[in-house]
């Protein structure tokens, strides 16, 4: 079959060569400009305004603190300290993804001085120590130095959280926002260079809390490729809340570990 | 050896054109990151690479839109046409903005470990085997690729070198990084967010595009049936030439798809194909300027009686024998190799 088209004959065609824009185009032009702006500002503010909040997270990398305390390496890095006010304990990471526990080992279970930035969100808090070699320097143990080493363990009992999985430096401050699918890259990559996993469980009223985790002794969870495969997926896990001194702790056993 | 290519050169509309697609890009950009701050509860903002990298992902993907649509829009009014005129600036600004969406995503997300950020790219999330847990990154990957590949080979340069058939066939890939883009977002933000928007913000604007080509493609179906034309001894009979406007053509879909664009002018009518040797733009749809066949994409020109542009350029396409009986155009069905001459056909009494 042959067929036949017949061009609807234009008065002014459009050349786009030629210096003058036929007057019809030049009309229709502007008001398809306009169009444009307009309709891309209106898009962009409701794509704007739809997005969740990310959570009150914060690190401020300009303020380099001293902070001293009793240094412990396992089951993660981390510092006990009363620098700010009341007995706190201070996660410890690199200024990177990674973890800071071959660097620490020297002084683990000892009084000494560490230099870094604070992360802070609510009642965590993680410090990411500077990188020259004076981020860490021995201390004589303070007088009320035993709350410090030899902190409370108390257990809170046995629970079945439903939450996902995400690395604590990110979730205190490094990020936001810091959780779900679009971080779940870099949160593993977080993890299985060595800083602690939490189990982030949304309570009731909102703001939930980040569960540091460990074996069910107490031990860091070793970031197999099974366990990385679950962060920041949705989730379920038994286990049992550990109170270490201030820090909430969740004690499973890593391969009962269900993508709900 | 290149070929020769004809430079579509810079003209005030282009200069507009180009103005107001940038004004869009700011406004829109500006009024995301704006809108964020001022929506956020206080002490709860996106961190500022984050905030950068969904204006930027956001930005190139509602832009991609743009450039998606003008395709269907032209064929539907020709007022739309002159937005064709210039869209490789659009395609090319897509991909700029996607490029640094995609360098900061690697660098905040994938950066800053032990780990090679391309290995993180595809293997940090290992769950292929899930619809739901796809690894989305590796999908805006994939139309990162895509879309470089479109916006280094967009000059005409390449056009003239590549044949515009394999050009075609490339560019065609846009609807791939389209279909993955897609997926790259409702994999990724659309799940993470709580509102519903994004997911309806991206399937409505995937129905709004393929709506829009259907129709258009229906349309031009049925237009092309309306239409019949006789074969007459391997002539085909393209009726009146009373009924081709001066200076205008009739085009003629042959048994095969192969369109030939008929042309009256100054009493004669000559029949090239109708397709731009540029970016296959319709030529039956352009019209004679100056003695020449004009495209009305980015207005190539071909001389009508031999199809080849004039000098310098060298462009050719392909003609068609023709004849006026009676007043009647007939053509002959098979194509002259590009740029053979063919003597015009005189239309009688008009010829004085
Ligand atoms: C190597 C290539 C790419 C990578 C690694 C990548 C990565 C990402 C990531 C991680 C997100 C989530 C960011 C967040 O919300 O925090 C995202 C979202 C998004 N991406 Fe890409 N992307 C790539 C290519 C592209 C391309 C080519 C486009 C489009 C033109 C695009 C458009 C978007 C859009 C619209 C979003 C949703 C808004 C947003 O969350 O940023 N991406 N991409
Ligand atoms: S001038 Fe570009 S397609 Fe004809």
């Amino acid at each position: 079959m042959t067929r036949l088209i017949r061009p609807k004959p234009e008065k002014d065609l459009f050349i786009g060569w030629a210096a003058d824009t036929p007057k019809v185009d030049r009309r229709f032009l502007f008001a398809a400009a306009v169009g444009l702006v307009a309709g891309g500002g209106g898009a962009a503010w409701a794509l704007a305004d739809a997005q969740s909040a990310p959570g009150p997270g914060v690190w401020d990398q300009g303020l380099i603190l001293d902070v001293d305390g009793y240094v412990v390496a396992d089951p993660y890095p981390l510092i006990r300290t009363t620098a700010f006010g009341g007995v706190k304990t201070v996660l410890l990471s690199s200024m990177t993804k990674c973890g800071v526990r071959d660097r620490l080992e020297r002084l683990d279970g000892t009084f000494a001085r560490i230099r870094g930035s604070l992360m802070q969100r609510g009642p965590h808090s993680m410090l990411a120590v500077v990188d020259d070699g004076d981020w860490l320097t021995p201390t004589q143990g303070a007088a009320a130095s035993a709350e410090l080493s030899n902190p409370q363990v108390r257990s809170l009992g046995r629970a079945t959280l439903r939450g996902e999985i995400l690395d604590t430096k990110c979730w205190y401050g490094a990020m936001r926002p810091a959780d779900g699918k679009v971080h779940k890259a870099c949160a593993s990559l977080c993890i299985r260079f060595g800083l602690p996993p939490a189990m982030f469980a949304k309570a009731a009223d909102g703001e939930g809390r980040a569960l540091v985790m460990t074996t069910p002794d107490g031990g860091f969870v070793t970031p197999t490729e099974v366990f990385l495969a679950h962060v920041a997926d949705p989730v379920e896990v038994d286990g049992e809340i550990v109170l270490v001194g201030d820090l909430p702790t969740f004690r499973v056993q890593p391969t009962s570990i269900r993508r709900v | 050896m290149a070929h020769g290519y004809q430079v579509v050169t810079w003209t005030p509309f282009k200069k507009a054109y180009d103005v107001v697609m940038l004004i869009a890009v700011g406004v829109f950009m500006t009024i995301f990151i704006v809108g964020g701050y001022m929506t956020w509860p206080d002490g709860e903002t996106l961190h500022p690479v984050q905030l950068a990298l969904r204006a930027l992902g956001f930005t190139a993907f509602t832009l991609l839109h743009v450039v998606l649509a003008i395709g269907p829009l032209s064929r539907m009014s020709p007022r739309f046409k002159p937005l064709l005129y210039n869209r490789r600036h659009m395609g090319v600004t897509t991909f700029l903005l996607a490029f640094a969406h995609a360098v900061l995503a690697l660098l905040w997300y994938h950066g800053f470990s032990e780990m090679n950020v391309f290995v993180s790219l595809f293997a940090s999330n290992p769950n292929y085997g899930s619809i739901q847990g796809f690894p989305f990154e590796s999908l805006g990957f994939v139309a990162l690729v895509i879309l470089f590949l479109m916006a280094a080979t967009s000059h005409d340069f390449w056009n003239a070198n590549l044949g515009p058939g394999f050009w075609k066939a490339l560019h065609m890939l846009v609807y791939v990084a389209y279909a993955a883009l897609v997926a790259h977002v409702m994999l990724g933000l659309a799940q993470n967010e709580k509102s519903p928007l994004y997911a309806y913000a991206v399937g409505g604007g995937a129905v709004f595009l393929v709506a829009l080509h259907l129709i258009t493609g229906v349309r031009e179906c049925v237009r092309d049936r309306a239409l019949g034309a006789a074969a007459h001894d391997g002539w085909i009979d393209v009726g009146s030439a009373a009924d081709i406007p001066d200076g205008r053509a009739v085009i003629v879909v042959l048994k095969g798809g192969e369109r030939v664009a008929v042309f009256r002018y100054d009493g004669k009518v000559s029949a090239v194909s109708n397709v731009c040797r540029h970016q296959a733009g319709p030529l039956g749809e352009g019209c004679i300027k100056d003695g020449l066949v004009t495209c009305p994409w980015h207005g190539f020109q071909y001389r009508p009686d031999d199809g080849r542009s004039p000098p310098p350029f060298t462009e050719r396409i392909p003609t068609y024998n023709v004849k006026v009986d009676n007043g009647v155009v007939f053509i002959d069905p098979v194509a002259n190799p590009a740029g053979t001459p063919v003597e015009p056909a005189v239309v009688a009494g008009a010829a004085a």
